[in-house]
């Protein structure tokens, strides 16, 4: 996925857990919704990153996850976060 | 299905509290507690009327919920007579968003009149099968509706609109006294099965949608305007992550249990797909020759 440091990760992520969600094209900027990438799937996606980087996303800032390229922020964040 | 005297006393007990509120402190009259003298003509927008016009479809529905509620609870008392009030102060709201959409003039009569014609044309339908499905339901959906009403006062508060401000701040205040019905029951049901009543919240939660989405004439279209709902990151920020704390489990235990429901459902259809079982005269031959 271009631009994207963990752009495999969440593509990998998304084909685990709703692989009937998966978009033709990824675009970092576009909304999840807007990818036809739901909410909870959005959370299941979150839930199989952490078990493989043995991270937690606090809630709040899960929340405020809206697009592909809001979720390699936070993948960034937190694993910067364990590796400090 | 029957239920132990136990839970009929624990209903009874979330109802009488629930009722105790409503009547000493929440009880409010649509055409008299609200300073209609303050309309003002001059802050109508269209988008304001599309807001309203869509709240009260949803609302206007009000006899389907209550139909379907009571015939899935009536042998509860705590629930049947929860239902009874819940249509009764619903019903409220669906009336102040007319008499605002007509007496603005937002609405005319007419229009008013083809628009609940084409809402009355449509049924909505259980959109779960238990009760405890439904009771999970209705704390998502009580939950929504209060944010986007919250939402809407602050906005009318912004715009200095004194009426519309009030008209949220007491159709607010009975949605969150409804999700506060639905998520006691939720916890009494957690205590009494606690894997059964996770695994109802998550396949609601995954198969969730507002009542509207289906029965609102242009829905989606509606959607686009300001206000008519919340985005999903809202709802997840102030709905379920506060939910998911408030009962006791967490992000991570929903979605274990929403991959075993997948997995599940995966396996459920590959059995589906397997060619049917040979009959065993025809299949002995088979065992024979090995």
């Amino acid at each position: 996925m271009t631009n994207l440091d963990h752009g495999d990760l969440i593509k990998e992520a998304l084909a685990f857990t709703a692989p009937e969600e998966m978009p033709q094209e990824f675009s970092p900027d576009s909304t999840l919704g807007e990818m036809g990438i739901s909410s909870i799937t959005a959370l299941e996606m979150a839930g199989y990153i952490e078990e493989k980087l043995s991270i937690v996303f606090p809630d709040d800032e899960l929340s405020q996850v809206n697009t592909l390229r809001d979720f390699d922020q936070l993948i960034r964040r937190h694993t910067l976060a364990t590796q400090e | 299905m029957s239920v132990s005297r136990a839970y009929h006393e624990q209903m009874y007990r979330i109802y009488h509290e629930f009722f105790d509120v409503a009547e000493t402190k929440r009880r409010w009259h649509p055409f008299r507690d609200l300073p209609w003298e303050k309309m003002d003509k001059s802050k109508n927008t269209e988008e304001l009327a599309i807001c309203l016009e869509t709240f009260c479809g949803v609302e206007l529905y009000v006899p389907d919920y209550t139909a379907n509620a009571f015939n899935m609870t009536r042998t509860i008392f705590g629930q049947a007579w929860f239902e009874a009030n819940w249509g009764y102060e619903e019903s409220k709201h669906g009336l102040s968003f007319r008499e605002y959409l007509v007496q603005s003039g937002l609405r005319t009569p007419e229009q008013y009149a083809q628009y609940e014609e084409e809402i009355f044309s449509k049924v909505w339908r259980l959109p779960f099968t238990t009760r405890r499905q439904m009771t999970c339901y209705g704390v998502l959906q009580e939950s929504a509706t209060y944010l986007i009403y919250e939402a809407q006062k602050k906005r009318a508060q912004q715009e200095e609109n004194e009426l519309l401000e009030k008209l949220f701040f007491f159709i607010s205040r009975d949605e969150a006294a409804h999700r506060g019905f639905y998520q006691k029951v939720l916890v009494y049901e957690l205590e009494e099965d606690r894997p059964g009543t996770l695994a109802d919240l998550a396949h609601v939660i995954s198969h969730f949608e507002m009542p509207g989405v289906p029965l609102i004439p242009e829905f989606q279209k509606r959607l686009l305007v300001n206000g008519v709902g919340i985005t999903s990151q809202h709802f997840l920020q102030r709905g379920i992550f506060p939910l998911l704390k408030a009962i006791g489990t967490s992000r991570s235990e929903l979605i274990k249990i929403l991959g075993q429901q997948k997995a599940r459902e995966a396996e459920r259809k590959k059995g589906e797909e397997m060619p049917p079982a040979v009959p065993l005269a025809e299949a002995e031959p088979a065992m024979a020759s090995k």
